[in-house]
């Protein structure tokens, strides 16, 4: 194993308490700043699978997911001595990449559907009801792998800019509700409420999905 | 006090204290189905989105650091001799020395005088002919230049005839 490889495994293996990630961080950054660019390629390997799932959660296409995180990863190289540790360094670096995907997706005119659109919404739900009832399954077998992801893409696909990135946030990252909201730059308030609708949508979706798996 | 979306996550993760549960569940009786169906989605998403890994990530690294490379170099200290404020500078200079040019190089001196450099500069210019006689005559507001000894205009150009 050359030293790279070395380096890569022991930076991104994640066995390290938080605490110790984070002065790992610190330190890492403070290299940054005084321009060891080498530092720099060290918190890349640590955190570039993370990003890159992110990122792809929210526009579905591996190319268009590799090329925002580089183009995020280059923005945090070259604000880095903005950087003042006012919170972690992977809020800062998440923000970083979600502001370039969002604006990325709304570049390309993505807005998503609204709200509740009575085309994807099932015909029996009472329209004052909170909650959706249970889908009957439907009548095909198993449906296979791919066509489960081509699903969850063209559901995602339909979800807001904001509404993908608290789904991915929050169900894929597993992050917490207070790391999102500093993220996104909002209220607590609003990342429940974004959640709650973008599962709502999803849920509607793919119900026949996850029910005949 | 809590929205319902808030309620409604904070419940699905757990996060509600005792009597915030039972109260909700009380206000909501169905929701324990949702509950089971939210499970399933999020699984879902997990298994299908959570496997996404970065392909040749080594090559990620070394066009990142690439990039990095060639932005420190533009602004290493031989870039920066033709940065911004180097050009503002140098447009400046220019400019000055442009000014210092005029003054030094264009006759000036009063426009209506008919001895000044100027008049005499501008009818040498524009009048070979030595038969030409140049006047100038001030008035309040104007000033009238006439030019004695000049060809008759032809016939087709005269439009006083």
């Amino acid at each position: 194993m050359n030293e790279l490889d070395e380096r890569s495994s022991k930076l991104e293996a994640g066995h390290s308490p938080i605490d110790a990630a984070e002065s790992d961080d610190a330190e890492l950054v403070r290299r940054c700043q005084a321009g060891d660019s080498s530092a720099f390629s060290d918190l890349v390997i640590r955190y570039r699978n993370k990003v890159f799932t992110m990122v792809y959660g929210m526009v579905q296409n591996e190319q268009d997911a590799w090329d925002l995180a580089q183009e995020g990863f280059l923005k945090a190289w070259k604000s880095i001595h903005r950087f003042k540790g006012q919170s972690s360094f992977y809020t800062w670096l998440y923000r970083i990449m979600t502001n370039v995907t969002i604006d990325s997706l709304r570049r390309k005119g993505i807005r998503g559907e609204t709200e509740f659109d009575d085309r994807i919404a099932p015909a029996n739900v009472e329209p004052g009801s909170r909650t959706t009832p249970s889908a009957v399954p439907l009548p095909h077998n198993k449906i296979d792998q791919r066509e489960i992801r081509q699903r969850i893409d063209e559901a995602i696909g339909k979800l807001s800019p904001e509404h993908r990135a608290v789904i991915v946030m929050k169900e894929i990252q597993d992050l917490q509700y207070g790391e999102i909201a500093e993220i996104l730059n909002c209220s607590l308030g609003t990342v429940m409420s974004r959640l709650f609708y973008a599962r709502k949508k999803l849920q509607i979706l793919l119900r026949d999905v996850y029910e005949n798996l | 006090m809590k929205t319902f979306e808030e309620k409604f996550n904070a419940w699905l993760d757990g996060l509600l204290s005792d009597e915030e549960l039972k109260s909700f569940e009380n206000e909501h009786p169905s929701i324990q189905q949702d509950k089971a169906e939210f499970l399933k989605l999020k699984n879902l998403l997990r298994d299908n989105l959570r496997c996404q890994k970065l392909g040749n990530p080594d090559f990620f690294n070394s066009q990142i650091m690439a990039q990095i490379e060639r932005e420190t170099a533009r602004a290493s200290p031989s870039a920066r001799v033709l940065g911004l404020p180097r050009i503002a500078l140098a447009g400046i200079f220019a400019l000055c020395v442009g000014f210092a040019l005029f003054f030094s190089m264009i006759p000036r001196g009063n426009l209506a005088d008919p001895g000044s450099g100027y008049v005499a500069e501008v009818l040498k210019t524009r009048t070979a002919d030595p038969k030409v006689k140049a006047t100038v005559d001030n008035k309040k507001d104007m000033t009238i230049i006439k030019l004695e000894g000049l060809d008759k205009l032809p016939p087709d150009k005269d439009l006083n005839r």
